[in-house]
């Protein structure tokens, strides 16, 4: 059994070029596509090349897969520090647009990871009719960096330099003065929190709801995830005030990035899986 | 003008990216740029692909490409290893020298891709230059930050990387990438302090860091090539250590520093 992958381009909303892969199914079925979303400062085959491994799981499952960079990340055009949350949602419409146009005219599923699972929300929010979205350690959509938040974030990353004080290898680079102090005050300082522009859409509140259709979706989340709680809380929260059945499978013990092949693992099968029923069900 | 390809290597393919000079006219030079291996690759994809676009706004083509098993090429990372790693390096400087037209090409690695450039046949005819961006040099200090990074990610949640992947024989779990036996056999052999490669014509050996001195390893390294009669230049750039960001960056100051090694002029594409 062979897989088809092939690179491809299109033009964005902002007349740059957008590139990525489609991988084809390898025996085609009625099914919608998938298109996912890196995060945000991801590629399109994403941390530990979890996009890439899932896309070629949903091909062989008889679906065709979208990992497309957006603006200033990855391969694609635009420059790196122009791009916001905003623009990502754009260039998300314009890859469903192009899915619709030339894989099949149908709402497809919208994959995300981290900041990709905003874009997946934004562009229910901005009307895009879908099949269903698949969640992956999704934030809040548009969350600003509370002190709150920045506190929870810091926390972790602290208990992680705390960890680190007890290697040796740490000490050889204190003495030798190869230990960054700018880089872990920048990210004890915004703990990692995107801090939004001012055109950036505004953050999910209890009263946020979409106009487009979107039957299902599908949130999974690491026990160890400092943003978690707070991002399954508003999900579930606002799906069901759009009459969207949700379901949530937390991976024990994973962190954020599901930095482990047993964990990355998991979260493939449980979406493969979970799609695999939806599309009995569609 | 850039353009991606899936061409063979092997008995599968790899990814390739060339970007050739922007003004339409041949290249002055080109450049095989060879990313590092696992999370340092994703790290450093886009601020390679800013650097390949600078060199290509003055003048020099670029390839990138994906290894098998990395990136978007096909292929899985249990058939990773160094003899899988060499010889889609060669197969990109071959593409690299069709698609420029150019009979030389200049080599720029990052981290363990420097190594792998230095490893790489530098005596033939087909390089005239290797830039070793913060080489690994010593295969075993690689292996010890994935096992010692995963033993700190382990104690903080419940398992994570470094360690033995579950139903796999003998690989490594670094961080969700599989690393397997003959890698390892490999990392743990590697050691370019007492390595006989032939060298390029010239060298250039770049540290990136926050302060403006070469660290010990990377000095000796350098006296090492220069007791082998290499001629090598020494660069310390103070920027961040791209591999290892969290979010997105541009590493200006390195992107900077390669355009003016490699084409003598000022990077001004922004």
């Amino acid at each position: 059994m062979s897989l088809s992958e092939r690179f491809i381009e299109f033009v964005g909303e902002s007349g740059g070029v957008l590139r990525g892969i489609l991988h084809e199914p390898v025996e085609a079925r009625d099914l919608p596509p998938v298109i996912m979303f890196s995060g945000w400062g991801g590629t399109r085959y994403g941390p530990n090349r979890i996009l890439l491994e899932a896309a070629r799981d949903l091909a062989t499952d008889g679906r065709a897969v979208l990992r497309v960079d957006f603006r200033g990340r990855g391969d694609s055009d635009g420059f790196v520090d122009e791009h916001d949350l905003r623009s990502h949602i754009i260039d998300g419409r314009t890859m469903v647009a192009w899915s619709r146009r030339n894989l099949a005219d149908r709402p497809p599923v919208l994959l995300g990871i981290c900041s990709g699972g905003e874009v997946a929300v934004g562009c229910i929010f901005d009307g895009l009719d879908v099949d269903s979205v698949c969640l992956w350690s999704a934030p809040v959509f548009a969350a600003q960096a509370t002190t709150e938040r920045v506190a929870t974030k810091r926390a972790s990353y602290l208990r992680e330099y705390g960890r680190k004080l007890f290697r040796g290898e740490t000490w050889r680079k204190l003495i030798a003065g190869e230990v960054r102090f700018d880089i872990i005050r920048r990210v004890l300082g915004k703990a990692g929190v995107h801090v939004k522009s001012e055109d950036e859409p505004a953050e999910l509140s209890a009263q946020s709801d979409f106009p487009a259709r979107c039957e299902a979706a599908l949130l999974i989340y690491g026990t160890a995830d400092p943003i978690a709680a707070e991002a399954i809380q508003a999900y579930q929260a606002l799906f069901s005030r759009a009459g969207c059945s949700t379901e949530l499978r937390h991976i024990e013990g994973a962190n954020h990035g599901f930095y482990a092949l047993d964990w990355k693992r998991e979260v493939i099968e449980s979406t493969r899986g979970w799609l695999a029923g939806r599309g009995t069900a569609s | 003008m850039e353009s991606y390809q899936f061409i063979p290597s092997g008995s599968e393919e790899i990814l390739t990216a060339y970007h050739a000079a922007v003004d339409g006219s041949p290249p002055v030079r080109c450049a095989v740029l060879v990313a590092p291996l696992h999370e340092e690759k994703k790290a450093a994809h886009r601020p390679l692909v800013d650097l390949a676009r600078a060199l290509a706004n003055r003048g020099c083509a670029c390839l990138r490409f994906d290894p098998r098993g990395t990136g978007d090429s096909p292929g899985v990372a249990d058939d990773l290893c160094f003899s899988t790693l060499r010889q889609d390096l060669t197969v990109a400087i071959d593409q690299a020298r069709t698609l420029s037209g150019l009979e030389k090409v200049s080599l720029l690695g990052v981290r363990l891709g420097a190594d792998l450039v230095a490893l790489e046949g530098l005596a033939g005819t087909e390089v005239d230059h290797t830039l070793l961006c913060v080489p690994l040099i010593s295969g075993e200090r690689y292996l010890r930050e994935v096992r010692i990074r995963g033993r700190i990610r382990g104690a903080m949640t419940t398992a994570e990387g470094g360690e033995e992947a579950s139903g796999r024989s003998a690989g490594l779990d670094y961080g969700g990438h599989y690393v397997s036996p003959e890698l390892i056999a490999d990392l743990e052999a590697h050691d370019l302090m007492v390595d006989e490669s032939p060298l390029a014509a010239r060298v250039t050996c770049i540290d990136i860091r926050g302060r403006d001195s070469m660290t010990a390893p990377l000095s000796a390294l350098v006296a090492r090539l220069q007791s082998r009669g290499a001629s090598v230049d020494a660069r310390v750039v103070l920027d961040e250590p791209f591999w290892n960001a969290l979010g997105p960056i541009v590493p200006r100051a390195f992107i900077q520093a390669v355009v003016e090694i490699l084409t003598g002029r000022e990077d001004e594409a922004r």
